[in-house]
């Protein structure tokens, strides 16, 4: 019972900073593209803004729901859930922390320390195309479809350099767990010197797995299934209202928890080095939640930088990028860990 | 074990009641008046000519296939990646098979065209006219 | 030929002409068609040739092929409907179609106007000697219902596929004939399925069930209401066809309906991101028609004032044309530099886009005494703003790889295209008005001609970036040598008198009253001109028809957009979509001067 108790407490807080983080990285984008742009952004609602996500999320409920006449009506509803249900689910296996004593209980900081962690990354995140490719058909909209169709094909093909470039990784790590994951890189060091952070011995591994979750995420350079100026909207071109939030929501629950995946399988997660990972004072424990924090954020910075910086890429580039370029390079990497191991054995 | 795959459902149950509580927050709100032109097809604010459920482009499912086709292999490669430390040269060489025929279905496909999108013909400036000229009529 | 034309024959063949003719071409074509060449006229260093109908495609076959003359641009197809013009019988043609023939390498203009009765109102297409001349001949037929021969696709361009009435008529009224309250609700709007019936080859063996989507006019992407009706196959272009005229505002009816100086404000809002150059290029016009000598002070404040648009109209399309790409943030440093630039309109004209500066015979006042200062302070500052765009840009590979090898134009198309400006710069060709054809205070300045190679997206991507540069060369020389002076003509039946003349003095108060009095002040003689100029998008140029009233009797626009855009469904016919955007940006369509 306390079990389930402390489960649902977890969940209920994680949901709720996954869903603030979210309608505040909107804000962060807006605020940052602002800075870049030589703007202000938002500055009317609240102080700096900050109570413009609140704003953002009241118009959203009360703008009216238009269901087009000539929609394929069920699956037209199913498909914003069926975004944004698996855009926060792969977060269940993500280690926020270490371990942390809250009266008296230790508790772990994950929700579910699910022994084939990364498996369940990738079967969760590839359900996401789901949702895009079924709401751009049912739409019954020209750009509506050719966004669907884009990002179904852009996701699957990206699906796979994502998937072999954790092999690498996983061969070092000899687990499916992503708290062994970061277990592993909180101890030992890389050439004696740099923490042991994938980042610094699967390089390859990790640049294959950034691009490839750049192109899941739909994120410039790879937003083509919702290019503002050629799909108009794309995917979400029929929707309105709530419905459209939550297409909204799914993009950026989806850049969160790629940000913590980045941070928590090539950066350490939690870790930092100079801190004795197995202490687990609880001081240090919130300040390893901390880190992972700045962690995720800053790749969710990574995320908007990147956006509002490069154009766009077509799409026969992106299938090439992915086909000739990503996939090759992520198999040559198994073979080379593969063989680094071997002979080191 | 078992549970942590609980907490996996008691997530999504979670995540799923968040949803339709917000739909359902909204309906009770948001105004409602449609009209005919708020419920038609956007197409730029043109009547669509002919409509979207068409039989699309068929490379979308060639790579499609691809992808099974690939995704499989690559999920195979999971258990051996975990215990690949354990099993030494005869588990490499095995992978090593196994990957090298990986990379000849990708030179394969690579080869047959199937990962080409479709680029324009060279000389497509001349032989793509709106509509062909009408020759002097004596 | 079989209607071997009746009237031109009526039409007094020209009595031997006296004098010499002094143009070589004017000669030629005397010689060669002594029967159909009926007049020529030269004025004002504009060479006009009258000639029958039956043989215009020999005679610009002729023009085009002979080595010597080598008119290799057809650079705009007008027509003219005489009917109220003083001297008009009822039996002489009541149209004359009017070519604007440039040849590049001898670098000279030839006017020819084809007579056209109303009861055969038909003349032969010259599309197939000059692919150009498609739109102007379908925008001919559909404002006077002149019908082209052998034109591959004669259908209204600008109005209603439903229109009745051909609106440059004279004897069509300005305010038009209540069809506004008719054709509303039930406009049949484009062609429907424009492609029923017509089956296309397909290299390609996967390709299946064609999609046939509208593109705008609603569109992020098109910057103004325009629309492409593309046919696709998956996501390559398999067909093209442009649709414009949702803009049309019927500013060539206007200009027979407003003075001369009232007109300088219909043309600010022509093109809309450079209404300077506008209402220069018409000035220019009206001057050379009127023989007025523009003081330099005016000419050099004008140069000024043209480059600075310039480079506002260039930095909305580079903005525009990055954003389409996907750069979102090259839009927002752009237009902070096109702020800069509608600053210094402000300060000058009073207002930031409906300036409506000059006037006939010079400038409406003069620059404020902290011109110079602001205009150096703006280019003080504007190399680094190009420079941070060339560094988002110039060598980013994703930038290089969406425009390389995009919507490729060879020269020789270009040129048979009529494409101006940039894009046919882009594609090699050396023609830039301010050089061949000077006007202004051009010839006096130090500026390079940017040229591309390969008349690729990317190459015109270039050669607009080098031309910001040389717009801000010309800028810093244009104020060193600005002269003081008057900024309007001394004629005082041309120009209005000070105001506080006009308070005070008989003689001033006279002229205020006869200058604006109808048929008094501003009327030039009977006559045409034509001046060309190089605006931000190419060859600009009014060519107005006087019949000695205060009012143009014909106001011809040749808009630069209108005829770069013409060749757009070539340029991306079997690209993708996200090409045929980047192509769209390289076109720089500006609706307003696209539909007038």
């Amino acid at each position: 019972m306390d079990y389930a108790l402390e489960s649902l407490i977890k969940i209920a807080i994680v949901l709720g900073v996954i869903i603030t983080t979210v309608a505040y990285v909107v804000l962060a984008e807006r605020k940052v593209s602002a800075y870049i742009q030589n703007r202000l952004g938002p500055n009317r609602v609240g102080p700096w803004g900050l109570l413009q996500p609140l704003a953002d999320g009241l118009k959203f409920i009360l703008k009216e729901d238009v269901i087009p006449n000539h929609v394929n009506k069920a699956i037209y509803l199913i498909a914003p859930a069926a975004i944004l249900v698996p855009a926060l689910m792969g977060f269940a296996v993500v280690p926020f922390g270490d371990t942390l004593m809250v009266v008296g209980r230790e508790v772990q900081l994950i929700i579910s320390d699910a022994d084939i962690g990364v498996l369940y990354i990738l079967a969760v995140s590839s359900l996401g195309v789901y949702g895009v490719v079924l709401g751009g058909w049912a739409s019954n909209n020209k750009y509506a479809l050719m966004g669907g169709v884009r990002a179904s094909a852009q996701m699957i093909s990206y699906e796979l350099s994502l998937g072999l470039s954790l092999i690498g990784v996983l061969m070092i790590a000899e687990s499916l767990k992503l708290s062994d994951v970061v277990n592993l890189q909180a101890t030992g060091t890389v050439l004696g010197v740099l923490p042991a952070w994938f980042v610094f011995n699967q390089p390859i591994a990790c640049l294959v797995f950034m691009v490839s979750v750049f192109a899941e995420t739909n994120r410039l350079p790879f937003d083509l299934p919702e290019a503002e100026q050629e799909l108009v909207a794309g995917y979400h071109a029929e929707y309105s209202s709530m419905k459209f939030a939550m297409f909204f929501m799914a993009e950026y629950a989806h850049m969160i928890t790629a940000s913590a995946l980045i941070a928590t399988l090539f950066f350490g997660g939690w870790h930092l080095p100079g801190v004795d990972p197995t202490d687990s004072s609880f001081a240090l424990s919130v300040l390893k939640v901390l880190v992972f924090a700045v962690k995720t954020a800053f790749f969710l910075f990574v995320f908007i930088w990147v956006r509002w910086t490069v154009p766009r890429f077509r799409y026969d580039q992106v299938m090439r990028l992915g086909w000739k370029y990503l996939l090759p390079l992520a198999l040559l990497n198994v073979l080379l860990t593969g063989l680094y191991l071997t002979l080191n054995r | 074990m078992l549970l942590d795959y609980a907490n996996v459902l008691l997530f999504l149950s979670v995540g799923s009641f968040f949803i339709v509580f917000n739909l359902f927050l909204g309906s009770l709100f948001r105004p409602d008046n449609p009209d005919p032109e708020k419920l038609s097809t956007y197409e730029c604010g043109e009547e669509p000519v002919g409509g979207s459920w068409i039989q699309f482009n068929i490379r979308f499912y060639v790579v499609a296939l691809d992808f099974i086709i690939f995704d499989v292999e690559v999920v195979l490669l999971y258990p051996w990646a975990v215990v690949a430390q354990e099993f030494g040269w005869y588990g490499f060489g095995v992978a090593f098979v196994f990957i090298f025929i990986l990379l000849l279905g990708l030179a394969f496909a690579w080869k047959k065209g199937t990962l080409e999108w479709v680029r324009p013909k060279v000389d497509r400036f001349r032989d793509t006219m709106t509509r062909p000229l009408v020759e002097e009529a004596a | 030929m079989a209607e071997e034309s009746a009237e031109a024959i009526e039409t007094e063949p020209a009595e031997e002409a006296p004098e010499e003719i002094g143009d070589p071409a004017a000669r030629a074509l005397k010689d060669r068609f002594p029967d159909e060449v009926l007049e020529v006229s030269e004025t004002r260093g504009e060479t006009t040739v009258v000639c029958a109908k039956s043989r215009i495609r020999d005679i610009l076959t002729l023009l085009k092929d002979e080595p010597r003359l080598s008119f290799d641009r057809l650079s705009d197809v007008s027509a003219v409907d005489y009917t109220s013009y003083p001297g008009h019988e009822p039996d002489t043609p009541r149209f004359n179609v009017v070519y604007n023939l440039y040849s590049h390498p001898n670098n000279q203009r030839l006017r020819l106007r084809a007579q056209v009765t109303e009861d055969a109102c038909t003349i032969p297409s010259v599309t197939s000697i000059h692919r150009g001349a498609e739109w102007a001949e379908r925008e001919v037929f559909d404002m006077f219902g002149i019908r082209f021969d052998g034109h591959p696709d004669l259908r209204r361009i600008l109005m209603p596929l439903n229109f009745e009435h051909y609106p440059l008529r004279k004897d069509y009224p300005v305010r038009g004939m209540g069809e506004r309250d008719v054709i509303a609700p039930e406009d049949p709007g484009f062609l429907g399925n424009p492609y029923a019936g017509e089956e296309e080859e397909v290299d390609d063996p996967l390709g299946s069930e064609r999609m046939v989507l509208n593109l705008g006019p609603q569109h992020p992407a098109t910057h103004g209401t325009l629309r492409l009706t593309l046919e696709l196959d998956g996501e390559r272009i398999v067909r093209c066809i442009p649709d414009i005229g949702y803009l049309h505002t019927g500013f060539e009816k206007l200009g027979e309906h407003h003075t001369y100086n009232q007109y300088v404000t219909v043309t600010d809002r022509m093109n809309y991101l450079s209404p300077l150059c506008n209402n220069i290029a018409y000035s220019m016009s009206v001057e050379r028609l009127m023989d007025l000598e523009v003081p330099e002070r005016a000419l050099y404040i004008r140069t000024i004032l043209w480059e600075l648009s310039r480079i506002a109209d260039h930095m909305v399309w580079l903005g525009t044309h990055a954003l389409d790409i996907g750069a979102f943030t090259v839009f927002l440093y752009t237009f902070e530099q096109r702020e800069r630039c509608y600053n210094i309109f402000e300060l000058v004209t009073g207002a930031r886009l409906t300036t409506s500066y000059t006037r006939i015979g010079g400038l409406g006042w003069d620059v404020p005494d902290n011109f110079r200062e602001v205009v150096l302070d703006f280019v003080a500052q504007f190399p680094a703003a190009v420079e941070e765009v060339e560094r988002l840009l110039t060598r980013n590979r994703i930038w290089i790889d969406r425009t390389k090898d995009i919507g490729v134009i060879s020269a020789e198309d270009a040129i048979n295209w009529n494409m101006s400006g940039p894009m046919l710069r882009g594609s090699g060709v050396e023609y830039d008005i301010r050089k061949q054809e000077p006007f202004l205070v051009y010839p006096d300045l130090d500026f390079d001609v940017p040229v591309g190679k390969h008349g690729d997206t990317y190459d015109r991507y270039l050669v607009r970036m080098e031309e910001l540069r040389q717009s801000q060369r010309i800028i810093e020389q244009a104020l060193d040598k600005l002269p003081d002076g008057p900024v309007k003509v001394g004629d005082a039946k041309v120009i209005l008198p000070e105001k506080g003349e006009v308070d005070f003095g008989m003689e001033s108060l006279i002229h205020h009253f006869k200058v604006l009095m109808d048929g008094h002040g501003l009327t030039p003689e009977l006559g045409e001109a034509y001046v060309p100029t190089e605006s931000p998008n190419g060859e600009l140029g009014f060519y107005v028809v006087s019949d000695g009233t205060g009012y143009a009797y014909r106001m011809r626009v040749r808009s630069p957009s209108f005829m770069n855009y013409q060749a757009y469904p070539q340029m991306v016919n079997g690209h993708m979509i996200s090409d045929a955007i980047a192509v769209l940006g390289s076109v720089n369509v500006i609706a307003g001067e696209l539909d007038r």
